[in-house]
């Protein structure tokens, strides 16, 4: 027969030393009192605030309970007012960043996801694409971590109307400028562990790959990054653009160059990372920035504008949007559609969508095409960028056989 | 939904604590405490309730038959089965319908997938990838599924002993099963420790004060000590390389993430349960300043380790049996409960580490280490305790080994690890582990400290609930890790 005894003894323990506190009525009141107040006066602020509280969940499905459990939590003041205030002195004092942003040395912020895609286990490792199909939330679409067939799909259907590919992933700005972050000596370019093996097979499949990471560690007298957004400078993105342009002029049709011409301006922003650690509005923590781009207008001075009927079409995200949309907060007119036109000296046409690098832009052709505008009549060579760290987070989904 | 969220500590439990103490009678408090139990439960997915349901009502039913001698009767017997007396055939398989059903749940729900994976590795290591079973469905784990079932049970096998009597409630019951302060992530509640309290408990303004302060110092070592530390671990358990500094900060980083965040889950379940009149048993008892591993598991987890001694190891014969038999017994028991962690050969592999070093401590005999000085004892179990968490970390075993060598230097780290120095060090990570090493090895248990909980105590217990509150609201979503077991 089993004693009593072991559990019975945990039993008695948590009676004797659980059941008596020695506490005054008073205090215990008091503090009873205080935790209630604590714990309802968020409720209560969020109402005597006149702040909106989300609509009841509309089914018991998962997706939905998540959604509102979210929305009340982004709904609150305590996330709109106090936390602003609480990430202030966190960053400032302790240097710690938030769930987005990495803070780096000299006021240098990083985007996380980046910084943890040159880190991390390379990206076509089996089993890390193995884990990446099979986790996500039960209420969301299942991503396709692996972008070869992509790539391959978008090579094939450009490669039926005799147009080539190019791959531009631009590098993640941890890999350009590592002594931002780390603390120890690290000779740039970083890159995760399965580039060389995707630019083996880039290689073996006949699409070319113009790969920036080494152009833009080369030793330069400014950095080729902004401080404290996710984006390149002015100055790089243009050294880029002018490589790129020496590559593909060979192929495209030789004709009569275009008479763009530039114009230098200066431009403040705050970067993206600084907006991402939502710090209260006017920390001083990360002023502004001034760049100097260098705007592409005809010869009329109208600002330069993508033409459907150019050879060449640029795919990209916001690494081409940048100094080009003024969403982004850094002017316009100078992104890399526009410089690359400028260095060619040809047209260019561009569908540039920001954010979904891996597959954004590419479903934007896609819709196009299925609404009968033809964005790659006359083309040549489709150029794709997209931010490096897609390889590693991004949702590769294959369009059918069309881009 | 978990204790440490907007959710939760703002509505939920205000709004819970409300409806709870409006009623009345103590059926009233049950069935708030059982419905709000399953909407705390179903939050993660609804669907899971039912399994908890079914489950709960198989046992109900199976333990009433077990008391009323093969027959079914929806009344509480007036005295347990004698103990250690004769089972009629209905009683056995009422007993067997419980273990079939807890564990076959169990079974399905933790291994399905496991155990294709393993077979399909098999085939295909055999040449005989034809035979593989690709296109099978995966199952999701439910939250909670190892805490409760085992709580289960513990309850049927009792009643089967004549260790305890049967319930005729079965709002009762399912109040027991699904109590959500200790559901999804323990402590395992015997249902031997609160049958009384069940029936009858009290209610103060002491016990509530208790509750809250424990409460909210387990909510501050989970968000201000477990959530930092797991960051730093998350880096390097991420990372494709390391160098050797790294791996051990972000070992030791793990240790405290793990302890932090289970032992500030069980004083946030004690609490809660104290707020509601119960009085559950301690699940910590500072196992990090362990002088062998045998003194470990005598501090970690206890609801687990005494589960698994009285169900598993005694029933096997124990120490009983002969020296080899109880070596077997040993590590019968540590590799099921490596495995009860987790679905994966890592926690087989670091339940067989435990049962090795469990069997070496004990063909050594107490004192084996008496000649190390105490701090060296304690620094030798941790640094063994540390080594396991490799396995239970690591995301499978090419990656335990693959930290191992980053540990000893094995491997040579590529450039990019270096990055890791700009987020490992930064004086907030530095900070949190700091504390979390000086709460561990110098500040007294929060079980011990708030037995007596002066004016300054309670004022203490106010500025960790704000300050722990205040941490929460940055660091988004952040489960406890033994919900995934």
């Amino acid at each position: 027969m089993t004693s009593p005894g072991p559990y019975l003894h945990r039993e008695l323990q948590a009676k004797r030393e659980l059941g008596t506190t020695a506490v005054r009525p008073a205090a215990a009141a008091l503090f009873s009192g205080f935790f209630l107040g604590l714990l309802l006066a968020v409720p209560a602020l969020q109402l005597a605030l006149d702040r909106s509280f989300p609509s009841l969940p509309q089914g018991l499905d998962r997706g939905s309970l998540h959604q509102f459990e979210t929305t009340l939590e982004e709904q609150s003041w305590v996330v709109a007012d106090l936390l602003p205030q609480v990430q202030q002195v966190l960053t400032s004092v302790l240097g710690q960043g938030n769930l987005q942003v990495y803070v780096g040395r000299d006021g240098w912020l990083f985007l996380r996801p980046g910084v943890d895609a040159l880190t991390g286990p390379g990206f076509l490792d089996p089993a890390v694409l193995e884990r990446r199909r099979r986790g996500g939330e039960g209420w969301t679409v299942p991503v396709q971590p692996d972008p070869r067939p992509a790539f391959a799909a978008l090579h094939r259907a450009l490669a039926a109307r005799g147009i080539r590919l190019v791959v531009l992933p631009v590098p993640d700005k941890a890999a350009i400028h590592p002594e931002k972050l780390a603390r120890r000596a690290v000779e740039a370019p970083l890159g995760n562990p399965s580039r060389p093996e995707l630019a083996r097979w880039l290689d073996q499949q006949g699409i070319g790959l113009f790969d920036p990471a080494p152009l833009l560690a080369a030793p330069a007298a400014a950095p080729r990054y902004l401080a404290t957004d996710t984006h390149w400078t002015p100055e790089a993105l243009d050294r880029v653009a002018r490589a790129l342009a020496r590559d593909l002029a060979p192929l495209l049709v030789q004709g009569p160059r275009v008479g763009w011409h530039e114009r230098e301006e200066e431009v403040s922003g705050q970067g993206d990372l600084a907006r991402m650690l939502e710090l209260p509005p006017g920390s001083p923590l990360y002023p502004e920035q001034t760049v100097t781009v260098k705007r592409v207008l005809a010869g009329d001075g109208s600002p330069w504008r993508p033409d459907p009927r150019a050879e060449l079409l640029l795919l990209g995200d916001s690494f081409s949007n940048v100094f080009s949309r003024e969403d982004l907060g850094w002017g316009t007119g100078a992104g890399l559609a526009e410089r690359l036109s400028f260095h060619l000296g040809r047209p260019v046409d561009r569908i540039a969508v920001n954010a979904g690098g891996a597959h954004a832009s590419r479903e934007a052709l896609a819709r196009d095409l299925a609404s009968g505008r033809d964005r790659l009549a006359g083309k040549r060579v489709v150029v794709y960028e997209f931010a490096d760290r897609e390889l590693a987070i991004g949702d590769w989904r294959v369009l059918g056989e069309s881009p | 939904m978990v204790f440490s969220s907007h959710l939760f500590l703002f509505f939920f439990l205000p709004l819970f604590l409300a409806l709870y103490y409006a009623m009345p009678a103590r059926a009233g408090r049950h069935l708030v405490l059982t419905l709000a139990s399953y909407a705390f439960y179903g939050w993660a997915n609804p669907w899971f309730t039912l399994l908890m349901l079914g489950s709960t009502t198989i046992d109900y039913l199976a333990a009433l038959v077990m008391s009323h001698q093969g027959r079914l009767r929806f009344r509480a017997p007036a005295e347990p089965l004698a103990a250690g007396g004769p089972r009629s055939r209905a009683q056995k398989i009422a007993l067997v319908v419980s273990l079939c059903g807890n564990l076959g749940l169990l079974g399905f729900f933790k291994y399905f997938n496991f155990a294709v994976d393993n077979y399909n590795g098999l085939v295909e290591l055999l040449g005989m990838s034809d035979l593989g079973w690709r296109e099978v469905l995966r199952v999701t784990l439910p939250l909670g599924i190892s805490f409760y079932t085992f709580q289960s049970l513990s309850y049927t096998i009792d009643v089967y002993r004549g260790e305890t009597r049967a319930l005729g409630s079965f709002l009762d019951f399912a109040c027991y099963v699904s109590m959500f302060p200790q559901l999804v992530a323990g402590p395992i509640v015997r249902f031997s420790e609160i049958a009384d309290q069940l029936a009858s408990r009290t209610h103060t303004v002491e016990k509530f004060a208790r509750g809250g302060s424990l409460l909210a110092l387990g909510l501050a070592k989970k968000v201000l000590l477990a959530n930092p530390c797991g960051a730093i671990a998350d880096a390097t358990f991420g990372a494709a390389s390391l160098a050797p500094l790294d791996a051990w900060l972000g070992l030791a980083a793990y240790a405290f993430q793990i302890y932090f965040d289970f032992s500030g889950y069980s004083d946030m379940a004690v609490g809660l349960g104290l707020m509601l009149g119960f009085m559950f048993a301690k699940n910590f008892d500072s196992p990090y300043r362990a002088q062998s591993i045998t003194e470990f598991w005598r501090r970690w987890h206890l609801s687990l380790s005494t589960w698994l001694r009285d169900y598993l190891y005694i029933p096997l014969g124990g120490s009983r049996k002969g020296e080899a038999r109880t070596y077997v017994n040993l590590a019968l028991v540590m590799l099921l409960g490596g495995l009860w962690h987790g679905a994966a050969w890592n926690f087989f592999l670091w339940g067989a580490f435990h049962g090795v070093l469990l069997a070496a401590e004990r063909k050594l005999g107490p004192g084996w280490n008496a000649l190390l000085p105490r701090p060296l004892r304690i620094a030798a179990t941790f640094l063994l305790v540390n080594l396991s968490w490799v396995l239970f970390r690591a995301r499978d075993l090419p990656a335990a080994v693959d930290y191992f060598r980053a540990l000893f230097g094995v491997a040579e780290p590529s450039a990019a690890s270096s990055l890791l120095s700009g987020i490992l060090y930064q004086p907030y990570s530095l900070l949190c582990f700091g504390v979390a090493a000086l709460v561990t090895w110098t500040a007294p248990q929060a079980w011990d400290w708030t037995r007596r909980l002066t004016v300054p105590r309670l004022a203490a217990c106010a500025a960790s609930l704000l300050l722990a509150l205040v941490a929460m609201e940055t660091q988004g979503y952040n489960p406890f890790i033994y919900f995934i077991f």
